[in-house]
């Protein structure tokens, strides 16, 4: 790995926000490319993150922190993937159901799926099936992510779903799912396209449904 | 309703908190497994008061009289379900904020209030120096002294500080700041935990001269879904020690420490046994540890409280749910240290024909 990707990586793994901004924009003034910046830069470190968090090694903290760093160096890199019109590796609307206020979960998952190079659109809690569709047509995604705190709000996923069904959207988008009663088999009896347990695995969840991973 | 739940309706509560706390702790064996419950959302307590009971529901108010009656509905419900031991908290209040939307388990439009994770009340030092830390000394304890003096013969209390230390202090700064600052100002969390802890220390001080005391039963949820929220060794720096402290007061008062703690706590196991010297644990679901499971892991050590997996009470027929606890009383029940009820709370949402669909058939165990 070159110096410069390497201090990146570190920068995002430790969770240092100012070195990952200054170490992205050193790496821009040396010339290097900017979807390398971005793959072997950004994305592996948050992979790397994923990792220790999976291995309980990190938690909750130390993923927030990493996600802030990656935020910092992404705001630096932004404007040139734009120029160059490189693209993300996929767009994914998220939110919580109808009734669910607890959105960490559903903030951890958005910033890993960022760190791992998609687009997100966040609509943020409390999401009626109605404001789903509207943001699928608005913003054509790939991927709608939808997460549940409580066994009382985990059946407005399904009723999102039913929903997308009854208006005839339903295949035009991949579904994932997560929140802490939701289950594979949960996921399957309600025909989501994918359920994950943690932010970490929702990310590879993602990549693989875009045949990306 | 009362037809479906004869054993509710038949039976003669004998409360026997020293053959609970006895079971609990180890030292003798019921060939029956006890009833024990974490927290019963009013409106679950009230359906049942009203429609199996015919009691009239009060809602406490600022005077005495609606208070006193709210609490003889509460004595009179735990006492009628079966239970040895009644379970209550209470706190001084802490300023802050939560979320509120439409509670979706209620169809009249009632509403769910839920921690506010992002925006916490001390997020500086100087919010810090604003921020108006309650005073124990003003607490009213009425409601724990009116307990301790009109429980029936033979039941127990068992009492909390609602909400743990790890609870409230995430809670005052959110968890999401609580999380940054851990990395960004561990002092400032630091300052916050040690008072809060002192707030708690000295409420638990009171509350622990009551002498019909037969538990010190709080709930703090350290974990979610595959680990603790946060690293083991913050937990050890920041929130243990007050456990430590809190289960020595209780042990110094001759009574067991039973810790409610939600998620997958398993790499603070050793500590909560070891170190904190908690004598049972509470709040399992099956997505996390199947109690069952938990129980051949540490059973040997501690109490296996509660256990029914709250998604599956809220969703399964009563058949099932009657099921349930026949298999948990069969293989839990069997290995001793073991009382049966829910795995987390008995929220709104659970179908109330659900949750006297355990009860009944833990109360037909008790008479075979």
């Amino acid at each position: 790995m070159d110096t410069k990707i390497s201090e990146i990586f570190n920068a995002i793994v430790d969770g240092d926000a100012s070195a990952a901004k200054q170490t992205v924009q050193s790496a821009l003034e040396a010339g290097i490319d900017a979807e390398i910046i971005l793959n072997e830069g950004l994305v592996a470190s948050m992979k790397e993150v994923g990792r220790l968090f999976e291995e309980g090694e990190y938690f909750v903290p130390e993923m927030l922190i990493s996600a802030r760093a990656m935020q910092a160096g992404m705001n630096i890199l932004r404007p040139v993937l734009i120029e160059q019109d490189i693209k993300p590796s996929g767009k994914v609307v998220i939110g919580t159901v109808r009734g669910d206020l607890h959105d960490i979960g559903k903030n951890l998952v958005s910033m890993m799926l960022e760190g791992a190079g998609f687009q997100i659109v966040d609509l943020g809690t409390d999401v009626a099936p109605e404001k789903f569709l509207e943001a699928v047509t608005e913003h054509k995604p790939d991927i709608l992510g939808m997460s549940a705190l409580l066994t009382t709000t985990m059946s407005n996923i399904k009723t999102t779903i039913q929903y997308f069904e009854e208006k005839g959207v339903r295949k035009d988008v991949k579904i994932i799912i997560g929140g802490a009663p939701i289950t594979q088999s949960y996921a399957d009896e309600i025909g989501a396209d994918g359920f994950a347990p943690d932010a970490s695995q929702a990310a590879a969840l993602a990549k693989r449904l875009m045949g990306k991973a | 309703m009362s037809s479906v739940f004869r054993h509710i309706q038949n039976f003669t509560p004998k409360p026997r908190i020293d053959q609970f706390i006895g079971a609990m702790i180890g030292n003798n064996h019921l060939n029956y497994p006890p009833i024990v419950e974490f927290i019963i959302d009013e409106p679950v307590i009230k359906t049942i008061l009203t429609e199996m009971f015919q009691r009239e529901w009060v809602t406490p108010a600022g005077d005495r009289e609606s208070q006193k009656r709210y609490l003889d509905n509460l004595i009179f419900f735990w006492y009628r379900m079966g239970y040895d031991m009644l379970r209550f908290e209470s706190a001084p209040l802490y300023p802050g904020s939560s979320r509120v939307t439409v509670n979706t388990a209620d169809t009249s439009g009632s509403t769910r209030s839920w921690a506010e994770e992002s925006l916490g009340s001390i997020t500086s030092w100087e919010d810090f120096e604003k921020y108006k830390f309650p005073n124990v000394s003003e607490f009213d304890f009425f409601a724990f002294e009116y307990l301790n003096s009109h429980l029936p013969e033979g039941m127990g209390l068992a009492v909390a500080h609602g909400g743990g230390l790890f609870e409230r202090v995430s809670w005052i700064f959110s968890i999401e700041k609580l999380c940054y600052l851990l990395f960004d100002q561990p002092d400032l969390v630091e300052a916050v935990s040690e008072i809060v802890s002192e707030i708690q220390t000295n409420f638990y001080r009171q509350i622990l001269d009551l002498d019909r005391v037969s538990a010190v039963f709080p709930g703090d949820d350290m974990g979610f879904r595959s680990a603790t929220i946060i690293s083991p060794n913050d937990l050890r720096k920041y929130f243990l020690p007050f456990h430590t402290r809190i289960a020595g007061m209780a042990h110094d008062r001759g009574v067991p420490y039973f810790l409610h703690s939600c998620g997958n706590l398993r790499q603070i196991m050793p500590d909560l046994i070891d170190t904190v010297g908690i004598d049972g644990k509470h709040s399992y679901e099956d997505a996390i540890i199947p109690v069952e499971k938990f129980q051949e892991e540490y059973g040997n050590r501690i109490a296996i409280l509660g256990g029914m997996d709250i998604n599956f009470l809220a969703t399964a027929s009563q058949d099932q749910v009657r099921d349930r606890v026949r298999m948990l009383s069969e293989i839990c029940g069997s290995r001793g240290r073991f009382a049966i009820g829910s795995g987390n709370s008995i929220p709104d949402y659970v179908p109330v024909e659900n949750y006297l669909a355990m009860i009944d058939e833990a109360i037909s165990l008790k008479k075979e």
